[in-house]
């Protein structure tokens, strides 16, 4: 037997409270009798005058605490091995996010949940119909309503672990309708149980397949270049480490250019822990550079991130402000791009800016390039876009989107605001990280725009003494530069996709992927989706004589897929649901009900004993 | 006489009060005696004895077994009837109230002594006799006697050996005497036994509610005794309340024993039960009254 929900459990404190029940004393309301005289050989066991009693042994407290266990092990959802349905419309949804890429003993979860997908067919009924769907960042629907399993098989034999993040709701959602256009239906959710709760509602029921068992896992969180705040402004590599499994691990970190290593370092994390190392030397003019984690663990794809030296046109950055030392210098230190100070009146005569920082500034017309606002202002009347009305004192991050490449590896946790401003913030941003009624950042992109914002004056924070802050910044310059080749950004994660925009001119675009193999592209705008591998692409476009190739980096980062640890759904356990292990072929049934009607059977025992006093 | 309507009085008009055994009277009067003597009605022979009045031996049984025997006759004189009503707390109790069913019937017996020329005397006890009405004769007493009952309150415990002590120190305390009580109090045996002396007739009618033998009381409460105001706490339930009737049953049997051991009459009544039903139908049939 398992339990899907065995947080429940908890609720095992309240035995003892039904004991000391029995032994406290009850609260007796008083009743006027003749005469106690035939009473006193019946109540011998009342003691006066202590609140507590000799705990005898009693049917009730019994009965009580029976259906108190039933009920408890009723909300920890027990299930047990069963045979799964044989319903005659089969709906496969299969994980095949990079978690299912975790691989122990040669078997992949991934193969794991193929062979249980196969399992389920060749016990389908004749005329079966099968349909096939596939979530890891975005749900794909393989087949519908399929009679040919042997298709079927096939294209479950093709599946690959993609993307860098785990949408179950759209599957589920896409699933579950399918299902519900027939009554002979069955929805099975094959999974390692690595995405988050499941949020949309269930149109028919969901089996729910877990595959794999272990946590085992270590991840890159963060590869990033900085330059040293001092002259002669060297580089910096910046690696964040996690230890996403239960034991603790010895990780050594090593930096290579073209497989030659040029650095290592020794981490030793505990079990579930977070730690960096920063890379100083050896790092002047290297162009690209590759992280490796060597240290046993399933998950291999996070192990390696490229890291590129940022060679984008961005050459100057004009700062609106009336000056702000923290501003000034936290853009010096990520980039070493010219800024320029200008003054609130003249920002749009600077023809030759990049991209704009408005510090305590509200454009009222925005700029044509992308920019960033720091402290918008306050006004008194109906504030415009990018002005506030008023502010929110000490607010405390409430809700946070730490997968945005402006937030990745920033930690906001132990940040202290006083003031957060109420922006009117346009509805093309999102917010990033929020308070109870304030944004604090916000970033997002119109038109070909992007936009950060910080809504709050650096000055009034510890935001600018924290390691986050270079980060941050390093990470909003990455976001709003401009790139040469369309809008590229130096670093992706596995299986985001690029635009690609044709130069002027341009007579031919190719793309170079990590494993040496070239493909040539349209010559025409387009969406470039095909990064599934980890390493260094590169675009290049023939111009005239002269080639123009921008290299970016494919990475798996993300919490997400690193934590590999397979997790229940009891959201999902509410309709009628099963579970598998991966060694065996059958599917869990629920019996919760069972223990649920152990409990109310007990209560109406103990009932039935109570009104006739035994 | 708000106490008894005078319907039920009426009824009573015919009825005698009837002694098991010989007891001394001071004139002759309407009672009828187990007292062997010289009225009319033959009862037994016994053996002549020097001093014997010669009158009364039967010649004819002489004449045959040679031996002189004495005739006896049931003899009718006047007798003193004691009335002993428990005025204890427990005894306003009940629906109906338990005092109040004894105060009429102690009326209705008063009453029923008095029209034949009985002397009469009723007691209030509780912890000892609280108020007494003294020895009086003849229909004149009626109202004086009823207004006496009902001034009885409750008040204090039962102590029937209290008052049985109080009322044989009396000069002549000889007669028949009914004790109507609950009995809910100790030494209720050793009462009896002081009372059951040779000269003495006792009739114990046990009076109780019927909650008192079908309580209605269930769960978690504190039971308050009404005479001491002692507090027990107590989880009834249906099997605590059959042991209850149980012990119940076991306490009046006891009871009922105690008093057959001691020549005397026991009688249980439930205060359910109409006074008219219990003078004229179980009281003859258990030849209280005739």
């Amino acid at each position: 037997m398992r339990f899907l929900n065995s947080s429940m459990f908890f609720l095992s404190t309240a035995l003892p409270i039904v004991v000391i029940f029995y032994m406290l004393k009850i609260r007796r309301k008083d009743t006027p009798i003749s005469s106690i005289y035939l009473w006193q050989d019946l109540l011998q066991d009342i003691q006066a005058n202590t609140p507590w009693q000799r705990l005898k042994p009693n049917i009730l407290m019994l009965l009580q605490l029976l259906a108190l266990i039933s009920l408890i092990i009723a909300l920890a959802l027990p299930t047990i091995s069963g045979q799964a349905g044989d319903a005659k419309n089969i709906t496969l949804i299969i994980d095949n996010s990079q978690s299912m890429g975790t691989t122990i003993g040669g078997l992949s979860r991934l193969d794991m949940a193929k062979s249980k997908a196969r399992a389920i067919i060749d016990r389908a009924p004749d005329g079966a119909r099968i349909s096939l769907i596939t979530f890891a960042d975005r749900s794909r629907i393989i087949l519908v309503n399929s009679q040919d399993l042997n298709l079927v098989k096939r294209e479950i034999g093709n599946l690959k672990p993609e993307g860098s993040s785990t949408n179950i709701d759209s599957a589920i959602n896409i699933g579950t309708s399918i299902a519900s256009r027939s009554k002979d239906s069955q929805v099975y959710l094959i999974s390692d149980g690595c995405f988050e709760k499941v949020k949309t509602a269930l149109k028919s029921p969901v089996k729910f397949v877990r595959v794999g068992e272990s946590d085992d896992n270590v991840a890159i969180r963060t590869a990033t270049l900085l330059e040293n705040l001092n002259p002669p402004h060297l580089p910096l590599l910046f690696v964040s480490v996690e230890n996403f499994s239960s034991k603790a691990k010895s990780i050594l970190v090593s930096i290579y250019h073209n497989n030659k290593l040029i650095d290592s370092k020794q981490l030793k994390l505990k079990k579930r822990s977070m730690d960096s190392v920063v890379f100083k030397d050896g790092l002047l003019g290297l162009e690209a550079i590759e992280v490796r984690l060597s240290c046993s663990n399933l998950l291999k794809i996070d192990d390696s991130a490229w890291v590129l030296k940022s060679e984008r046109a961005l050459k100057n950055i004009s700062l609106v402000s009336n000056g702000n030392l923290f501003l000034e210098e936290g853009l010096r230190a990520v980039s070493s791009a010219k800024i320029s100070m200008v003054g609130p009146k003249d920002w749009m005569k600077d023809k030759n800016a990049d991209i704009f920082v408005f510090d305590g500034f509200a454009p009222r017309s925005l700029p044509n390039r992308n920019f960033l606002v720091v402290n918008p202002p306050v006004v008194k009347s109906k504030p415009s876009v990018f002005e506030a009305s008023g502010f929110e004192r000490a607010p405390s991050i409430e809700s946070l989107d730490p997968n945005h490449l402006v937030l990745q590896s920033v930690d906001l946790e132990e940040i202290k605001i006083a003031r957060v401003k109420m922006t009117h913030i346009p509805s093309w941003m999102k917010a990033l990280a929020s308070g109870k009624s304030t944004t604090a950042i916000a970033a997002g992109e119109d038109d070909g725009r992007r936009a950060v914002l910080l809504s709050f004056d650096l000055r009034e924070s510890d935001l600018p003494l924290r390691i986050a802050y270079p980060i941050l910044l390093a990470n909003i310059i990455d976001y709003i530069s401009p790139a040469p080749v369309g809008k590229n950004l130096s670093r992706l994660n596995l299986g985001e996709s690029i635009v690609i925009r044709p130069l002027a001119g341009a007579s031919s675009i190719t793309i170079d992927y990590p494993d040496g193999s070239r493909k040539m592209l349209k010559k025409e705008e387009q969406v470039f989706q095909d990064t599934r591998a980890p390493g260094i692409y590169r675009i290049s476009q023939q111009v005239g004589s002269k080639v123009v190739s921008e290299p970016f980096a494919v990475s798996l980062i993300s919490q997400r897929e690193s934590d590999i640890a397979p997790a229940d759904h009891p959201e999902l356990a509410f309709r009628q649901t099963s579970k598998s292990r991966p060694s065996t072929s059958s599917v869990d049934v629920d019996i919760w009900r069972w223990f649920a009607l152990a409990a109310l059977v007990l209560l109406m025992i103990e009932g039935w004993v109570y009104v006739k006093g035994y | 006489m708000s106490l008894i309507d005078s319907k039920l009085l009426s009824s009573l008009d015919g009825l005698k009060i009837i002694t098991h055994r010989p007891l001394p009277g001071r004139f002759k009067g309407d009672l009828r005696s187990l007292k062997k003597g010289s009225a009319i009605e033959f009862a037994d022979f016994r053996d002549y004895v020097p001093g014997d009045d010669l009158r009364t031996i039967d010649w004819n049984i002489y004449a045959r077994l040679e031996r002189p025997y004495i005739k006896l006759f049931e003899e009718e004189e006047d007798t003193t009837i004691r009335i002993l009503i428990d005025c204890s707390r427990s005894m306003r109790w009940g629906e109906p109230d338990k005092l109040n069913y004894a105060r009429k019937l102690g009326g209705c017996l008063s009453y029923i002594a008095l029209r034949n020329l009985n002397w009469v005397s009723v007691y209030g006890f509780s912890d000892g006799v609280n108020a007494r009405f003294a020895l009086h004769r003849g229909l004149a007493y009626i109202p004086p006697l009823l207004n006496f009952l009902e001034g009885l309150e409750p008040t204090g415990k039962t102590n029937l050996l209290g008052a049985c002590r109080q009322i044989v120190s009396e000069r002549s305390a000889a007669g028949l005497v009914f004790i109507i009580s609950d009995l809910f109090g100790d030494n209720i045996d050793k009462a009896l036994s002081l009372l059951g002396e040779r000269k003495r007739e006792v009739c114990v009618i046990h009076i109780l509610s019927p909650q008192e033998l079908e309580p209605d009381v269930l769960g978690d409460i504190r039971l308050v005794d009404s005479e001491t105001g002692e507090k027990r706490e107590a989880s009834i339930t249906p099997k605590l309340l059959n042991k209850y009737k149980k012990n119940l049953r076991t306490w009046k049997e006891s009871l009922e024993s105690a008093c057959h051991k001691r020549g005397m009459n026991y009688i249980d009544i439930e205060t359910s039960i109409p006074l008219d039903e219990l003078l004229l139908k179980t009281f003859r049939k258990r030849g209280l009254l005739t």
